[in-house]
Formats: C-alpha cells, structure tokens, sequence
C-alpha cells in the first residue's frame, strides 16, 4: 500500500510542480469534410507586422494545421484599403493582419478604422490575462475588454468653425450601442463569465454615454445569471491599477475602450502578449490585443526582437473561431510553456531573445 | 496718517508695476499684489471652503498644522448654503465667489452635490465663475506607503474648460445622440503656456503632450500644433508627444518614463485618476486649479466620505498637499517645504496612520504627529 501512496504522491508533485498547464482530450466531432484547408486573408502591415505574421506562418506550416495564408501587401499611407484585398476578405470571411501605421495628423484617415467601418466589425475584443511565469505587478487579472468598434469619438466628423476654434463630433446610436452590449453578454454567457461591467461616463456626458447604459440595462434583463454593473471612466482605470482582480468582461463605447484596453494590456504584461480580434456579423479580423505600440519601434524592427506572442494567441483565437480547436489547443500550450519556461522571451518581456528564437522554441514545444 | 495711506499706495503702485512688469503676463500671475508688502506680520487672506462630510475635520486639521508652521494666512471661511443663490444659480453664495476673486488664493475641501434640477453643479459653478483652466495633480509615491509603483513622480496638467467636457449634447432623431468636442486655440495655447511654465519653475526636465491626433486629426492636432509652439519657447525642456493609449500603456508599466503631462480634457481626467491610483488613491493625491490673475483654488479630490463624517476617522493628507501646493503658488517655499517634509516623514514613520492607510489612528492624532514633527 505504501508503494501504491507514493506513485500517487509522486504524481500529485509533478502535476502541481508541472508549469500549471494541463492537456487535456479533446472530443470535437467535426462534420465530414471540416478538414479541408481554409482560406485566411493575411495582412503583414508595417514596422513589425511582417516579422510577428511570418511567425504565425512557420507556426501554422509547423502544426499542418488547415488553413492556407493569402497574402497581401498594405501599408498605412495607403488612402484606401485596395480593392481586391477587401475583396479577398470578403470572401474568406476571415483576416489575420499585423498592425497598419496611421501617420499623426497627417490627413489620412487611418486604415485600420477603415477596416473596422467597411467590413462592420462591430466589436473588438483584447483579452488581457496574466500568462503563468511572466513576473508582472498584478497578479488574478482575467479581463476581456470589448469595446464598440464603429462610431463614437471615432466617427471622424470633425470641422473648423472658425479658425483656431474646432469641432469633433462622438456619435452614438442606440442600435450600435444595443449590438455591442448583446455581443459582450453573449460572450460572457458562452465563455462562461460572471460579469460584466459597463464602463462611461455619463455624469458628464448625459445624452450620450446615458443612451450606451440604457441599451446595456436592458439587454442585462435578459441575462439575470450574469452580474452587471456600471463605472465611470475615471474611476475604472484607478480599480484597474489598485485592484484588477474585481473585473471580468467590460464591455464600453469606443475612446474609453481603447484607453481601458491599453491600460488592462499593461498591467498584465504588456501589448506583446494579448491577443484579441475584431469581429462583426459576417467576417472577423484577429490582430494584436491592444493597439499601443501596434507597429512597434523601428529598432525593434532592425533587431527583429518583436513579440509574437500576441499574434501567436490570436491567431490561436482564429483557429477556435474557423472551429479547429484541438490546433488552438496545442498552439496556445506551446506558447505557453515557451512563456512559463522564462528561457526565451523578447526585450518588452525582459529577455534577450529574437522573434526567431520564440518561434523556434514554440515550435519545439508543440505536441 | 492719510500722508502715510498716501505713500503706501504710491509704494504699492510702484512696486506692483515693477512685479508685474518684469514677468511675462502669465509669470505675473504668480505673484500676488498681497506678496507686495506681506511680512510675518500682516497676514494673507485666502478663502477656506471646508465642504461637506469630512470637510470640517479635515479644514481644521489644516488649520492646526499651519498655525503650528507659523504660515501667516487668514482664513476667510465660506460654507455652501442650504438654499440656490439666485445670483449664481448654485448653492454656492455670491459673496463666496467673491471671497476667492479678492484673494486669489483658496483651499476646497470635498463637495457634495445635492441632487436636484436647476442649479449647476458646484464645480462647474467654481470653474465658469473663476475661469480655472489648468487642474494640476502632482502625483509622486509616499516613501513608506507602499504601493505596487515606488517610482512614481509626475505631474499632470489637465485643460479644464473644454474639450468633451463643453455639455453640448443633443438627440439628432430617436435613438442616436451627438455630443460635441470643442478644441480652441485659446484654451489650447493657455494650458501650454501655464504647463511649461510650471516646468521651468518647478525644475522638471520633460513635458509630454498627450493626444490622439492620428483619429481625431483636426481638433488634437491643433491641440498639439499649439502645445509645439510654446515648446519651441523653452529648449532647454525636452518635448514629446504621445499617443494617449501609448500613454496608458507606459503608466502602467513604467511610471517613470514621464515627467510632466499637459493633455486635453477628457484625457486629463482619466490619466490624472490613473496616476492617483498609481500612488494610493484619491485620498492622498493633493490638487490644485489655475485660473486667469493668478487665481489658485487648491483643493482635495477626494468625495465627502458621509459615513465617517464627524468620526475624526478622517486622513487630511490630500487637504494638507493641497495646502502646501497653495503655500508654494504663494511663493512661501520654506513653510511649504517645512510642512511638505512633516507630512512625508510621518507617514514615512508609520507610526500614525489613518484607517485607509491601514492604520489606527484619529485625525487629531495624525495631525498632531505633523504638528511635532515640524
């Protein structure tokens, strides 16, 4: 009996000193012929997006994984997205893109936001966690920040009253604000979250951060095993950066989205490690989490010592999505003993390694 | 003795034009016509608005400790009435607003806002009436109060009459609202030169504008375009933009990247409570609002904590910072230093600490403990 205690006590010290991350059997029953590769758009963009998408393609040949890359090239001080790339989304209904440079005041609308308003992807979504093995401030931090992705303060209707005076105007509508908010219940009702907080700022802004918690309360009727609840803009980010660990899923019109977001991103490691995604009725387009630092520096680019971290994440987030989940399985374990392991991470995480090295390293670790 | 009420304005008028004269429009501003002729004898006046809650409690620790400092202020004291003054549509009395336009200086405790129609908010009520255009939050970690951040020093400047904050909403049709942003050069040009110019005085090597002017290209471009004009007056501080997620991003991660922030609005009341909550919170975080001749109205962020109110439970650290940025706009640098290191090393001490700083102590024992140690 005692040999008996002792493989059991064996066991129980490996499974709790192994690096948290448990495997598990996989029972999908796909329908016939699921198999068939699919089609996915890749966008590299500029500054370091074509090292971090070049990453996600040796990973994906690596795995064989059922997806085949059509590549086309855009960068930021295009004016319009060219035709036949929006044509190819279109099609295959899926993107994976590295981030576009929007140049500062320079008169050209950016196109990322382009993307967002042709193809209606109403809802972009960063999931901010912390990665098990990566030191950070905050520890418990599980948040999902989703936030409106077409109108509000990005509208871009802005004009010159008289000169030195200048207008911009945010728009909000209830339609937009009433899909946004069943978006981020429904996600919370299918991943399995407890909550879900609206963050504005409607003391100020009556009418209209007003109208955006209206349509949040009632679409929270219709969910009463899910917690809502509401907080001022200000306020949020000062709970982000004492106690994180109070969030679940926020969900918030398009500026406060964008702030909540960068601000979730770097108290749990960083914008090199958080996937997230755009997505909206027909198509879905899978980027880098948090938009800061979405083109990175240039040295970084010389250097090639970019994060792939978060693009590996989120194009395992589009694996789950195109249904390939035993793949997104196995890349985000990958991924994850890579991080756990602390041998070979980038400069934003503190190490010294190249894009390269992770990859190469991830790759070594898929099962 | 009108001889010498004679020769007393005469000396007033001289020394006042030469104070005045020497510094540009906005530097004047700094010094009060009081600072003229005050000597340890004739007192300044400076409106004190305990406020509501805790208010009282903490105003008289503030009292207390700048008796024992020996800083020569009178205390002009004003209450918010019970009752809307029709003169200012708030419950703030004429005679209050007056109070400050004469002095120049005060201190604001934490102000409830009854919840009603027809008046304005107090703090729109303070800020339209006395033009305050500049919130400046000082934010640097407690030595001895620790927080997940112990580098934190920044300063941030936040443009207080705009920006998204104008109140011009409407509903268009059913269902779909629009609010506007309104950006002036004026007030633009007015931050950016009272943020520089604290800089320069207060020593601090790097100012950042913050901004998102790749989407909102028109209205924080000109923002930015003013803020690069006035940069281009003081080389010898360095000057940078960054985009406000960037910003965020950075704050979280490595606070002591930045230096001083001049932003917008909006941005500014965001970033400012982030910086706040870098440090530990609003109970602790001092503030102080600029506006035009030099008025200064510092004032504690913090809410009126009703529940503790007249429990002497109060911490008065933010009403006391406050104060002592009010005494360094006064240019009464050694008592303000005098009470700023009393207040540091107390808390540094550990010994005497309110409730929110996990300790057991009374305000009165608090504010005794800074009292020795001046």
């Amino acid at each position: 009996m005692s040999r008996r205690s002792l493989t059991l006590l064996k066991n129980l010290a490996r499974n709790a000193n192994g690096s948290g991350i448990q495997t598990r059997s996989v029972t999908y029953m796909p329908r016939p012929g699921d198999g068939a590769p699919r089609a996915v758009t890749l966008i590299p963009g500029d500054g370091i997006g074509p090292l971090v998408t070049n990453a996600v393609e040796q990973v994906m040949e690596a795995m064989h994984a059922p997806i085949f890359f059509e590549k086309y090239d855009v960068h930021g001080e295009m004016s319009r997205m060219p035709p036949e790339v929006m044509e190819s989304i279109r099609k295959n209904k899926v993107c994976l893109k590295g981030g576009l440079k929007t140049p500062v005041g320079g008169g050209v609308s950016s196109l990322n936001v382009q993307l967002r308003k042709e193809l209606d992807l109403f809802a972009s979504l960063v999931n901010c966690f912390n990665l098990p093995g990566l030191p950070t401030r905050h520890e418990n931090v599980d948040i999902v920040v989703i936030r409106e992705n077409t109108e509000g303060e990005y509208a871009g209707l802005e004009h010159e009253v008289v000169p030195g005076v200048v207008e911009s105007l945010k728009v909000i509508t209830k339609f937009c604000s009433e899909r946004i908010a069943k978006y981020a219940f429904e996600y919370a009702y299918l991943n399995n979250r407890k909550k879900v907080t609206a963050v504005h700022k409607a003391n100020i802004m009556k009418l209209a951060d007003g109208l955006f918690l209206e349509s949040c309360r009632e679409v929270a009727k219709k969910y009463p095993s899910i917690t809502y609840n509401e907080i001022i803009v200000d306020n949020c980010c000062m709970q982000l950066v004492a106690k994180p660990e109070q969030f679940d899923v926020m969900v918030t019109p398009n500026l406060y989205g964008n702030l909540v977001a960068n601000t979730a991103a770097g108290i749990a490691g960083g914008t090199g490690v958080m996937p997230g995604g755009n997505v909206g009725a027909d198509h879905a387009v899978f980027e880098q989490g948090a938009s800061a630092g979405n083109v990175g520096k240039d040295k970084i680019v010389l250097e090639n010592k970019a994060n792939p971290v978060a693009l590996l994440l989120s194009s395992a987030m589009m694996l789950r999505h195109l249904q390939f989940p035993s793949f997104a399985d196995r890349l985000e374990t990958a991924v994850k003993k890579v991080i756990a392991e602390g041998k070979c991470r980038t400069k934003d995480l503190g190490g010294t390694s190249t894009t390269q090295q992770v990859v190469d390293a991830v790759i070594a670790k898929l099962d | 003795m009108t001889m010498a009420a004679f020769f007393a304005r005469r000396l007033i008028g001289n020394r006042s034009s030469q104070i005045l004269g020497t510094s540009s429009s906005t530097s004047g501003a700094f010094i009060s016509i009081a600072r003229a002729f005050s000597s340890s004898t004739t007192p300044i006046k400076a409106t004190l608005f305990p406020g509501d809650g805790i208010g009282p409690e903490i105003a008289e620790s503030v009292k207390q400790v700048f008796t024992a400092a020996d800083v020569a202020i009178e205390w002009d004291e004003h209450y918010v009435s019970t009752e809307v003054d029709p003169r200012t549509n708030s419950f703030l009395t004429w005679e209050s607003l007056q109070s400050v336009l004469d002095n120049k200086v005060g201190l604001k405790g934490p102000m409830a806002t009854p919840i009603g129609k027809g008046h304005r908010s107090l703090n729109l009520t303070l800020r339209k009436e006395l033009n305050l255009y500049a919130n400046v939050r000082p934010c640097y970690s407690l030595p001895g109060y620790k927080t997940r951040y112990d580098d934190v020093d920044l300063i941030t400047i936040r443009e207080n009459t705009e920006g998204e904050y104008s109140g011009l909403e409407h509903q268009v049709v059913k269902g779909v609202v629009e609010s506007i942003k309104i950006i002036t050069r004026k007030a633009s040009m007015r931050v950016a030169e009272y943020a520089f110019l604290y800089a320069k005085t207060h020593g601090r090597k790097k100012v950042s504008a913050i901004h998102k002017a790749n989407i909102m290209q028109k209205t924080d471009g000109l923002f930015l375009q003013c803020c690069d004009e006035v940069a281009k007056k003081y080389p010898e501080i360095y000057y940078e933009k960054v985009v406000i997620d960037n910003c965020c991003m950075m704050l979280v991660k490595n606070p002591a990247l930045f230096d001083v922030l001049v932003m917008p609005n909006l941005y500014g009341d965001i970033i400012s409570d982030l910086c706040a909550g870098l440090v530990g919170g609003l109970g602790l975080t001092p503030s102080c609002n600029i506006g035009e001749d030099g008025i200064a109205l510092a004032e504690a962020v913090h809410g009126s904590a009703p529940d503790i109110a007249g429990k002497n439970l109060a911490n008065p650290t933010a009403l006391l910072l406050s104060g002592v940025m009010m005494l360094r706009h006064l240019k009464l640098n050694k008592q303000a230093e005098q009470i700023h290191s009393a207040i540091i090393n107390t808390i540094a001490e550990g010994k005497y600490r309110t409730a929110d700083l996990g300790g057991t102590s009374t305000t009165t024992d608090f504010t005794k403990a800074i009292c020795d140690h001046l």
